[in-house]
């Protein structure tokens, strides 16, 4: 036996460090986890929205992703490593991962998803799902039937008259099945970028993309223009502005609405004065707001009037604890939030106003179970399904 | 079965006898250089320290307002914690074919010896692969005490508020090297450590391969490892045939890269059997 000391000492050496080291990781594993604490209002509110974001460790690494749904928190650092590996940090992608893990093959979880009750629509060019030098020109449509699981892809070629075009991405998209309608970012001969419109109708035969206009070249999309976060929702309405660009602002001095269904372009009144101005839409109404002195300002659009005038409806006042960033509008509700630094933590909260009233309906702020200040980046946020 | 079992123990001792004093001169090295890091470095902090103190008149809240306290980080990513782990990698990268060619050019010619003995020539394959992952394993258990033990020593050296203190899954997280050598996820742990000794597996047969067959069969061996490194790296190319990155999901991709490599390995061990068996002759 003695002969075999040496090699069963550092056997046994190897496997008991390992079990310690693995004990020791175990108990030393503190999970954190969160909560929203309701503040002031309603807290039946607290299931109405979505969120994901990323909590920060101390070594100032990002540790798990955490999405919020259903009223309850999830870190995603406690699921299965597989399921890490296809978990993505968007709300809309993530969810669709998990209950149509077959349509999302081959589709990429940053281009466009347009959710709804019973269909789901995809649309993203081939650059999008793999850089190449050279554009193919195509653009990928798949559309999912939630009744039966049933999926349809449609590749579309730029039209016939597009030579010197090259297809860049989708930068948005509306459907209004069987039509959608496409803003699609292009380089053109003349090494310039244009937005053009093109339409499809889904229920031919043989669906063919179709150049409806093209948007002027000053003019851009303005998703998420002021803020960090971006409507998800189907909308008719396309936000563009032409932004000018001076030192590190960023400035525009109106919007143009352009409505897919109609196909027509509205210019607003002139923003000077308007600081930050972010485009909002909620079905057929359209608000845009701003950060003030004393808080947060949200205008509604009048597209009957030209150029469409700007009406303020209420300002939200300002918080002690930083600006308040609006997220979206939804049923006349609008869900915004406030991003604070407190020199330990960046965290936020969550603020419901009534838009007709500007009532507030619910604040609640994001803590640690211990209801301590937890250091975090929101990423997304969305309307809850109903 | 026993009996065979009972040889191979014979022969895994037998290795490692053979072993024990590269292994041990290894870990000495490990254990005095992190300790000379453990002790040089944040006595090196402490005198900047005190001397920029005594400079600028500065109390030790000042100072560390404009100072990083003193951690393990600093340690773990000096020479003296990553030149040992360097030295461990390369030096049982060199070991491995090593306990090969030392049968055929050792001070006696043993290979004649050692394919006589009335046991499996498998057996011998068996054990030198085991004792490679003995060998490594080992050396990790050690960084691995040698940390614990070194966020002690460092932790009386810089005292009070000049040190952050981190437990030990803390610092491997600290370093990025330390990430990959030891990662948090169990998963990924098991996964990259079968996939690195599936390497060793396909290195084996390579060996095996020019034994064999001298220079035609370094020339064989090195085209099989290229073709096995090609093939284990394959699905990556699946986008690339697709044109679609996402035509795989991550976890897929995952699993395909570790199933192909569980293939090679398999083949390799098939290619050493049948080497060994029919091609390495007394």
């Amino acid at each position: 036996m003695s002969k075999y000391a040496k090699l069963i000492g550092i056997t046994l050496f190897t496997i008991v460090s390992f079990c310690i080291y693995g004990i020791a990781k175990t108990s030393a594993e503190t999970t954190t986890n969160l909560k929203i604490e309701t503040t002031e209002g309603d807290d039946t509110y607290a299931d109405s929205f979505n969120l994901s974001g990323y909590i920060y460790g101390e070594s100032n690494t990002l540790l798990p992703t955490f999405h919020y749904t259903d009223g309850a928190f999830e870190l995603k650092d406690e699921s299965s490593f597989f399921e890490i590996l296809d978990a993505s940090i968007y709300l809309t992608a993530d969810q669709l991962m998990e209950e149509h893990k077959s349509f999302m093959r081959g589709k990429s979880p940053y281009a466009q998803f347009k959710v709804e009750d019973e269909k789901v629509v995809y649309a993203a060019s081939d650059t999008d799902q793999y850089w190449q030098e050279t554009s193919t020109n195509q653009l990928n449509v798949s559309l999912l039937d939630k009744a039966n699981d049933e999926i349809s892809d449609y590749t579309f070629s730029l039209p016939e008259d597009s030579s010197g075009t090259s297809l860049e991405s989708v930068r948005n998209f509306y459907v209004q099945y069987p039509m959608v309608y496409f803003t699609l970012l292009t380089a053109e001969s003349n090494n310039s970028s244009l937005y053009k419109i093109y339409s499809a109708d889904l229920s031919k035969e043989t669906p063919e993309l179709q150049l409806v206009r093209e948007i002027d070249s000053k003019l851009s999309t303005v998703d998420s223009l002021y803020s960090s976060l971006s409507e998800s929702a189907n909308s008719r309405y396309l936000g563009l502005a032409e932004i000018n660009y001076n030192e590190y602002e960023m400035s525009v001095d109106s919007f143009t609405i352009y409505d897919y269904e109609t196909d027509t372009l509205l210019e607003t009144q002139s923003l000077e004065g308007i600081e930050q101005p972010n485009l909002l839409r909620d079905g057929e109404n359209l608000y845009i707001t701003s950060p003030s002195e004393n808080g947060l300002t949200v205008y509604q659009v009048d597209t009957s009037a030209e150029p469409a005038a700007l009406s303020p409806i209420f300002e939200l006042p300002a918080s002690e604890n930083g600006p308040i960033l609006p997220a979206f509008i939804s049923d006349n509700i609008l869900y915004s939030y406030e991003e604070h630094y407190d020199s330990v933590a960046l965290n936020y909260s969550i603020q419901i106003n009534d838009l007709n009233t500007g009532d507030l309906l619910y604040k609640g702020e994001i803590l640690g179970e211990d209801s301590e200040p937890v250091d975090m980046s929101l990423i997304d946020i969305q309307k809850a399904a109903e | 079965m026993k009996q065979s079992l009972k040889h191979f123990i014979r022969l895994v001792n037998f290795e490692f006898e053979r072993m024990y004093k590269f292994l041990f001169a290894v870990m000495g090295i490990l254990i005095a250089a992190n300790l000379a890091g453990y002790i040089l470095l944040p006595l090196e902090y402490m005198n900047n320290a005190r001397e920029i103190m005594r400079i600028d008149s500065l109390t030790t809240a000042q100072f560390i307002e404009n100072n990083d306290p003193f951690s393990m980080y600093p340690v773990s990513i000096s020479l003296w914690v990553l030149g040992p782990i360097a030295l461990g990698i390369i030096g049982f990268i060199f070991y491995s074919v090593f306990i090969w060619y030392r049968e055929w050019f050792g001070k006696n010619t043993f290979i004649y010896r050692l394919l006589m003995i009335p046991v499996s020539r498998m057996q011998i394959f068996f054990a030198k692969f085991l004792m490679i992952v003995i060998g490594v394993f080992s050396l990790l258990a050690l960084q691995l005490l040698s940390l614990w033990i070194g966020e002690i020593i460092v932790s009386n050296i810089v005292l009070g508020e000049f040190y952050t203190s981190y437990n030990l899954p803390q610092i491997l997280q600290l370093n990025y090297i330390f990430q990959i050598i030891f990662p948090s996820i169990g998963e990924v742990f098991l996964g990259s450590y079968i996939i690195g000794f599936v390497a060793v597996l396909v290195l084996f047969t390579v060996i095996l391969f020019e034994r064999s067959f001298r220079i035609k069969g370094l020339v064989m061996g090195i085209g099989y490892a290229i073709a096995c490194l090609f093939f284990v790296l394959s699905p990556n190319l699946i986008p690339t045939v697709f044109k679609n990155y996402h035509i795989l999901f991550d976890s897929e991709l995952i699993l395909l890269i570790f199933g192909f490599s569980l293939i090679v390995g398999m083949i390799s061990i098939l290619l050493s059997r049948y080497l060994l068996k029919h091609k390495i002759t007394v």
